[in-house]
């Protein structure tokens, strides 16, 4: 074997596991982008109640009512606030933009109402209010996501409710 | 000559390892998950541990998935013979309430969105579902109508039904490969 195809050969071997891994690491990437380019950013984005209709994202629950935060915490951080209803599964998750939930609490779990929480970028610091969550990103932009269960369809005013009452600031670092 | 081999050889190394990725991360994050009869979930979906071909099945399979410290989500294609659902039978969903604060079973079409019906009738929960005197419940998933607790499969060959357990309790989460999950029992045709 001469030692140019020796060479080839390891070319095409190390060129092959950089794409292999490149590839794993850009899909979760892109398929998260893809979601959050349709997203208004650092804004509120109430969704309906899933049907056959909903084909933003896989697997919608038809019993959980979504609301939604593109958020990009590069330049400066957010203050997400909303009511938290009683006695009912309502929850709030934060995605990296590798689609990794780093975060998550829920009804039973938070401590004062109206629930506030300060998104910031990390190694960041900022003046929060007081009784407010402060969670750091491991990413610039991610996808903050509220889950509030439908116990029945009755509840639906209920959810959307609190829903409407859900806001965004943008604040200031330090 | 030795140029022609080195472009030869960059030029076919970063399409082996894309096909590669594409062809091994559906069987590796499915050798990641655990089995419970028909069911099967990946405890490690949505967790920052995730190894890096269950992340990207979850990105395309269930994109936002809780952690599941908060929710464990499993999936079922097969039945509890171990045979591929098929919307030519009708299929008994039944069992005993899971242990956790809330759940759901939502019946998915092979591309994971709702199937569009009449009724619009997605899922069943905790709150719709009716308890017989042991604490059992049960409903269909069939073409064929049903009077009572049906999902419709509306001309479907194949689907996904999916369990949410919210907050799952310790016997879940302890023994989620052996606890009881409910039976997907097909009925015949």
């Amino acid at each position: 074997m001469t030692p140019f195809i020796i060479i080839a050969i390891i070319l095409f071997l190390v060129s092959a596991v950089i794409a292999h891994f490149i590839t794993l690491a850009v899909i979760p990437r892109q398929l998260m982008k893809k979601l959050m380019d349709r997203l208004p950013v650092n804004a509120i984005r109430r969704e309906r109640r899933p049907d056959a209709n909903s084909r933003g994202v896989v697997q919608p629950s038809p019993d959980l009512v979504y609301t939604n935060v593109n958020y990009d915490v590069s330049k400066a951080p957010i203050l997400f606030t909303s009511p938290v209803p009683a006695n009912c599964y309502w929850s709030v998750s934060i995605f990296q933009d590798n689609t990794d939930n780093f975060f998550v609490i829920n009804d039973r779990q938070i401590r004062s109402n109206p629930f506030q929480l300060m998104l910031v970028k990390r190694g960041k610091k900022v003046d929060a209010p007081e009784n407010t969550v402060v969670v750091q990103s491991p990413t610039n932009k991610g996808i903050l996501l509220v889950r509030h269960l439908v116990t029945s369809d009755d509840k639906m005013d209920e959810v959307k409710a609190i829903q409407r009452q859900a806001a965004v600031e943008i604040k200031q670092y330090r | 000559m030795p140029v022609i081999l080195v472009m030869i050889a960059l030029l076919l190394g970063p399409i082996a390892g894309y096909w590669t990725a594409i062809k091994a991360y559906k069987r590796i994050s499915a050798r990641a998950s655990i089995g419970n009869g028909p069911w099967y979930a990946n405890l490690a979906a949505g967790s920052e541990k995730v190894d890096p071909y269950t992340r990207v099945s979850v990105a395309k399979n269930g994109i936002l998935a809780l952690r599941q410290s908060e929710t464990i989500y499993y999936s079922a294609r097969k039945d509890d013979q171990g045979n591929w659902l098929n919307g030519d039978k009708v299929y008994r969903i039944e069992g005993k309430k899971p242990d956790a604060r809330w759940w759901s079973i939502t019946l998915y079409g092979t591309d994971h969105f709702l199937i569009p019906n009449e009724l619009n009738r997605y899922s069943y929960n905790m709150n719709n579902v009716e308890y017989d005197e042991n604490g059992r419940f049960s409903f269909y998933v069939s073409n064929t109508p049903r009077e009572g607790a049906w999902l419709p499969l509306n001309n479907n060959k194949r689907f996904v039904l999916t369990l949410r357990l919210y907050n799952p309790g310790d016997s879940i989460r302890n023994n989620p490969a052996k606890v009881e999950l409910p039976h997907i029992i097909a009925e015949g045709e």
